[in-house]
């Protein structure tokens, strides 16, 4: 097949095997990134099906005026339900599961880079949905909205249990996303075959990439956000109440700080899934590679910049409101111009109408519609007329379904053939996207006619006004009829799969790597790749003619560094984290003030000692590991005795303090603001602290029983942890133990 | 002289441009080859092994002037003496300039990987916009004398437009790598 | 009168409000809307025209085969960016300069009517004459008014579609907006943030009346409660007082100080019951008070299980509180 002038096939990098097919069990226990990218996927289309019926629900009780199908009790926790559902448990697991089915697949690697993290991560989402669905049996489901603001969130307004399992699922479920989007940076920048330079990465592998950073950077706020509420519902801190000194707003700036870039997350990776469709059936290049990449990272690096045009009506004044106009507005240029950058992908090509392709050309319209009405948010004075009606909710369900969802079900139809090695039935697979698209235009569409007409979101009923019962129950229609088709997506999936006809390798005549392996690929993706010459390799191989001139160009990847790198995106993704709690305890010292003097409390000499103990652990985790290197592990041993004694010396004079203040100051969690703020903030830390003495003792058991098996470099994995929770410590303690006495105000 | 109602904003603006704009432009004016000396050879090569120095130099330059008994007292100096203000300009200056040299510096083979740079400058535009926040949402009694709308337009624009120029720098990089020319090792055959 | 299209005047069909702005506030809200909206539909228009066109003419059948993969030309990218960047900096100075004309500084003026949101009715205070009422604002037409908004418990909204912008009402913070109506009449809106299990029934009806008409409220409103002038309401006011209706309401001129729920010293003279619920009759009135939690599930008021005569006597007490 490869003569001998052609570059020699790459060694793609090995996965784990297995040796012998073990049945039902092999799914529950398979560590294979195929197979837990397709638990994935059913574990999206099941909360889809949960999450539709809840929808279905909810349009049935809004057909007429004044009805009385469902209380409001239950259409609160129904809609809040779908919301949450669909969001972190439909398109994210979707993504996800694309991401870790195709990402090793289109980057010639034959797993993960952390197979078992990649478990790890599908199972803690699984279980994240299957506690946030518990809460039905638990005495009531959440109920305040998929965004669930302060105060309607605090036990005073809420004293079901539901927003408890809220909380606790979407923090299983936020780790999973965490925890898989750290695996797939690693595994794209040090699992590529040596011949796929960043350059020629897939779009669809860059935009996963982009992605996951903004996963890291964005999820640290909404954990610190629920691990807030959580504790003013459990153990009575105040953060976002009132009248303990908290501010509601605060839950809006960490949620949205999070949830904006979040709209982005289910919107980038399918921009990539797109990416990969419109080149295939256009039969052309895609148009301006970079410039597609270069929008994703602006995207990703603007996203940060714009969560406030969510609260334009909250009252922050003109000028903050100003600014943040521009940056929205801003942000809906790079967007826009993919859209253009796929016409002119098509433009001159010779398009081949296949299902995936006929949801992407359907996605360039409803997206357009969507995007713009998105503009509309960004302009801040008709933002103020028309945010939380339903014209939000028809523009928020064309962003997610015509643009999300759209990519995902193109691109399920696209690698179909490839994950299940079997053709999904063409001629039901076009009536369920007619029905798809009508069913979504009917139901939405008309929803901006709504908003418009001055109907506000979340109403569980509405009196007989004008217009209102008509359209209502157009799009009530609508909604059974896209209900009616996912229902036959489900047949057309389940029927593939059990008898579609053989796919073959490669069906579309496609670009990219997964295509040169068996439809389904065996457990091991690749015995050899061949060479990757451009983002388009399988093509260029295939047709050498139109590559001319290209060339092989392997690079250095240094493949021993991925643990280093986990632990740097983990500790990335920490810094945020304590980043908010701290911006939280300067917000409330200043905005209103915390009640108590700080300077007056806390003792920084004392405390400052105990500090100089921890900072100096951390020379003491250096020289051991030093030592280690030079296969002492006597020494070594003995280094990480010392650090582990001065950390433990840390947590004693922490102790000491929190029992002064408890029991001399009558400080706690619950007395005031500060002692939410300052209890919350060090006890994070300390937390911190303990993981990494339980590293650390971790460590020492190894280096007892198998000091031969420990790698150098998981001992530098601790260690970066480890200083990193040092690092940490210097600025909470200038922050509120120096600061305050410096400064001689609160903070 | 800074009496006016967004005395605090024009010192902003003029900060902003000076570590971003004017920084960055005074070190591609050192890549003239007459300005190549091995002085500014061997200081490319510190900096270029302590990069993080001088993101620290910038990031800390930005951060430092803007802590409000620092930001009081050098008001009251520039108030009281004129030539203050050029001081604190050249200050403002130094901290631009050691803050782009690992981008932008006069010696190409010293400059830090582009992609790296997009890190670089992320995580500088992170810094940039707390600043930004705190400032933008700290209460009046912070800083004294400011007036309010003074102090919000001050922290939104270190803020959005201080971000914007971060992320362009990004962009900038970002294509300067998209068309940078490998060395090829293997050519395929012209059939 | 309506400025909408002469088409659709002639077709009959109301505008929504947001289209029939009664404010100047709202009017520069809806002229900016409608360019946004003509600029929208001009972008949609392009991209379904180009989607269109590209794929009927490049389609498979009419040209079959696998086409050049002569990389396009690259200037398609300026007008790409330029374009959509033009059109975004144009809109931003036009909100930038309506966003000051809607919601100027307030410097320091004293708000002309405070609204305070409760779960789930809507507090309605004048700070010059002390009056308080609820569910319903009065306002004088063509004055500059001031509203202060606030939240008792949880986030609301405050929204008029035809009166222009939306206002959060945060516990812990005043918001303001300004308004100026004018011309009289009745105009609707909605609590347009979800506060709870009644936010559907947290609607707004703002009546707006010439300045002579509305003193003439203002005063009835500022007089106490009316004397009772039959025995049955006699019987319905000892009852109010004894039982603990009077803990939660506030009924003026009498021993009934309560402020958690609605003040109902004139509930009679009001158009709606239980902010948008029922009309205000005395049927309705039976109804609520035989079961509030059947009329408005969640609602704060709990069940009382009082014999029929007792609430009939209520009902006759209040429906006289003119």
């Amino acid at each position: 097949m490869i003569s001998n002038t052609t570059p020699a096939p790459e060694q793609p990098i090995p996965g784990l095997g297995i040796s012998s097919p073990q049945g039902l069990l092999q799914w529950i226990s398979s560590v294979d990134h195929k197979q837990i990218g397709i638990l994935y996927l059913w574990l999206s289309v099941l909360f889809l099906l949960l999450g539709g019926a809840s929808i279905l629900l909810v349009r049935t009780q809004l057909i007429l005026p004044d009805n009385h199908f469902l209380a409001p009790e239950a259409y609160d926790q129904l809609f809040t339900m779908h919301g949450t559902t669909m969001i972190f448990f439909v398109v994210t697991p979707a993504i996800f599961g694309f991401s870790t089915y195709l990402v090793p697949l289109m980057i010639g690697a034959n797993d993960m880079a952390f197979p078992r993290l990649n478990a790890f991560s599908f199972w803690i989402t699984f279980f994240g949905g299957l506690l946030l669905y518990f809460s039905f049996l638990a005495g009531g489901a959440p109920d305040a909205g998929w965004f669930n603001y302060a105060p309607l969130n605090e036990y005073n307004y809420s004293s079901r249990p539901g927003i408890g399992y809220y909380c606790a699922g979407l923090l299983l479920g936020g780790t999973g996303t965490v925890s898989a989007s750290i695996n797939l940076i690693v595994t794209i920048l040090y699992n590529r075959v040596p011949a796929m330079g960043l350059r020629r990465l897939p779009l669809f592998v860059w935009m996963v990439l982009i992605n996951s950073f903004l996963v890291l950077a964005s999820f640290p706020a909404l954990n610190a956000a629920l691990a807030m509420l959580l504790l003013d519902r459990q153990l009575h801190a105040h953060f976002f109440n009132m009248v303990g000194g908290g501010s509601s707003l605060l839950w809006q700036h960490l949620f949205w700080l999070f949830g904006h870039p979040e709209v982005y997350i289910l919107i980038l990776p399918v921009f990539g899934i797109y990416s990969e469709i419109f080149p295939v059936f256009s039969r052309r290049p895609i148009y301006g590679y970079g410039t597609l990449v270069g929008s994703g990272i602006a995207i990703a690096l603007l996203a940060f910049g714009v969560w406030v045009h969510h609260m334009f009506a909250t009252g922050l004044g003109n000028t903050v409101n100003g600014f943040f106009a521009a940056s929205s507005l801003l942000i809906g240029v790079p967007t826009g111009i993919k859209i253009f950058n796929w016409l002119a992908t098509m433009h001159g090509g010779s398009i081949r109408f296949t299902v995936p392709m006929l949801f992407a050309i359907a996605f360039l319209i409803e997206f357009t519609i969507g995007g713009l009405s998105g503009i509309s948010f960004a302009i801040v004075p008709i933002d103020w007329q028309l945010t939380d009606t339903y014209y939000v909710v028809a523009h928020l369900h064309f962003v997610f379904i015509g643009g999300s969802l759209f990519g995902l079900l193109a691109g399920l139809f696209y690698w179909l053939p490839k994950i299940s090695g079997r053709r999904p039935d063409d001629r039901l697979s076009r009536w369920f996207f007619w029905s798809f698209v009508i069913g979504f235009n009917l139901t939405f569409l008309i929803q901006h006619a709504l908003g418009a007409m001055g109907m506000p979101r979340r109403v569980y009923t509405y009196p007989d006004l004008p217009g209102w019962a008509i359209c209502n129950q157009l799009s009530t229609i609508g909604g059974y009829v896209m209900g009616a088709s996912v229902i036959l997506l489900v047949f057309i999936i389940v029927k593939c799969v059990r008898s579609g006809a053989p796919a073959g390798n490669d069906p579309w005549d496609a670009n990219t790597l997964e295509w040169t392996t068996a439809s389904p690929p065996p457990l091991r993706n690749f015995t050899s790749v061949i060479p990757v010459t451009s983002e388009r390799a399988f093509r260029d191989f295939k047709r050498p003619e139109d590559a001319a001139g290209a060339s092989v160009q392997r690079q250095m990847i240094r493949r021993s560094e991925r643990n280093a790198a986990m632990m740097w995106l983990l500790i990335g993704t920490e810094a945020i984290f304590f980043l908010s709690l701290l911006m939280a305890y300067v917000y409330f010292g200043s905005n209103p003030g915390f009640t108590v003097t700080p300077s007056a409390l806390l003792n920084w000499r004392s405390t400052g000692i105990f500090s100089v103990l921890l900072w100096a652990s951390s020379f003491g985790y250096w020289r051991a590991e030093q030592r280690f290197r030079l296969k002492n592990t006597q020494l070594s041993q003995m280094w990480l005795r010392v650090t582990i004694g001065l950390a433990l010396a840390f947590l004693a004079g922490q102790a000491k303090e929190y029992y002064h203040l408890v029991h001399e100051h009558h400080l706690t969690l619950s007395s005031g603001i500060f002692g939410t703020a300052f209890f919350t903030l060090t006890g994070f830390h300390g937390l911190h602290v303990l993981v990494g003495v339980l590293l650390m003792v971790l460590l020492l058991v190894r280096m007892n029983s198998k000091p031969a098996v420990l790698s150098p470099q998981v001992m530098r994995a601790v260690g970066i942890y480890w200083h990193f929770v040092d690092a940490v410590w210097v600025v909470i303690f200038s922050v509120v133990y120096v600061a305050p006495h410096v400064l001689k105000t609160a903070i | 002289m800074m009496e006016n109602e967004y005395g605090f904003s024009i010192h902003m603006a003029i900060g902003i441009v000076e570590i971003l704009v004017a920084g960055p432009l005074v070190v591609r004016m050192l890549a003239m080859r007459r300005l190549r000396t091995p002085l500014v050879r061997r200081l490319s090569k510190w900096i270029a092994g302590n990069a993080w120095l001088a993101w620290l130099a910038g990031t800390g330059t930005m951060w430092f002037w803007h802590i409000p008994a620092v930001h009081h007292w050098a008001m009251g100096m520039s108030e009281r003496h004129i030539w203050w203000m050029a001081v604190q300009q050249l200050l403002l200056l130094m901290g631009g300039i050691l803050f782009s040299w690992p981008l932008l510096g006069p010696c190409r083979g010293l400059r830090m990987h582009p992609l790296a740079g997009i890190i670089y400058l992320a995580t500088a535009c992170i810094s940039c916009s707390l600043m930004g926040l705190l400032i933008t949402f700290a209460p009046p009694e912070v800083y004294p004398g400011v007036s309010p709308r003074d102090r919000e337009t001050a922290g939104l624009i270190m803020w959005v437009p201080g971000c914007l120029i971060y992320l362009t720098g990004c962009l900038l990089l970002l294509r300067q790598w998209l068309h940078r020319q490998d060395r090829p090792r293997i050519v395929l055959p012209k059939i | 009168m309506q400025s909408g299209p002469v088409i659709v005047s002639l077709l009959n069909i109301r505008l929504p409000p947001m289209f029939r702005p009664a404010s100047p506030e709202a009017r520069l809200i809806g002229s900016i809307g409608n360019g946004f909206l003509l600029a929208a539909t001009a972008i949609a228009l392009l991209v379904i025209f180009l989607t269109v066109w590209i794929t009927r003419r490049y389609g498979q059948s009419r040209r079959p085969g696998e086409p050049s993969q002569a990389p396009a030309g690259r200037w398609l990218e300026i007008p790409m960016i330029g374009g959509p960047l033009l059109i975004v900096i144009a809109f931003f100075f036009w909100s930038m300069r309506a966003m000051n004309a809607v919601l100027p500084e307030r410097e320091g003026r004293a708000a002309d009517v405070v609204i305070t949101g409760h779960q789930w009715f809507w507090e309605v205070s004048y700070p010059t004459s002390g009056v308080v009422t609820a569910n319903e604002v009065h306002l004088p037409v063509g004055k500059r008014l001031l509203l202060e908004l606030n939240s008792a418990d949880v986030i609301h909204d405050w929204w008029v579609p035809a009166l222009g912008a939306k206002m959060d009402m945060i516990p812990g913070r005043s918001n303001h907006l300004w308004l100026t109506v004018q011309d009289s009449g009745n105009y609707l809106g909605a609590c347009s943030e979800f506060c709870g299990q009644q936010h559907a029934w947290m609607r707004i009806r703002v009546i707006v009346q010439p300045e002579r008409e509305f003193q003439q409220w203002l005063a009835a409103q500022s007089a106490p409660a009316p004397a009772p002038q039959d025995k049955l309401a006699e019987s319905g006011r000892s009852l109010f007082l004894t039982a603990t209706c009077s803990n939660c309401h506030r009924v003026k001129g009498t021993a009934a100080t309560g402020r958690e729920g609605p003040d109902l010293t004139h509930l009679a003279s009001r158009q709606t019951l239980l902010a948008g619920r029922t009309d205000n009759d005395s049927a309705s009135l039976y109804r609520w008070l035989m079961d509030p939690q059947k009329l408005k599930p969640g609602a704060r008021m709990p069940k009382f299980h009082l014999p029929k005569d007792s609430i009939k006597a209520l009902v006759a007490w209040l429906t006289h509180l003119k």
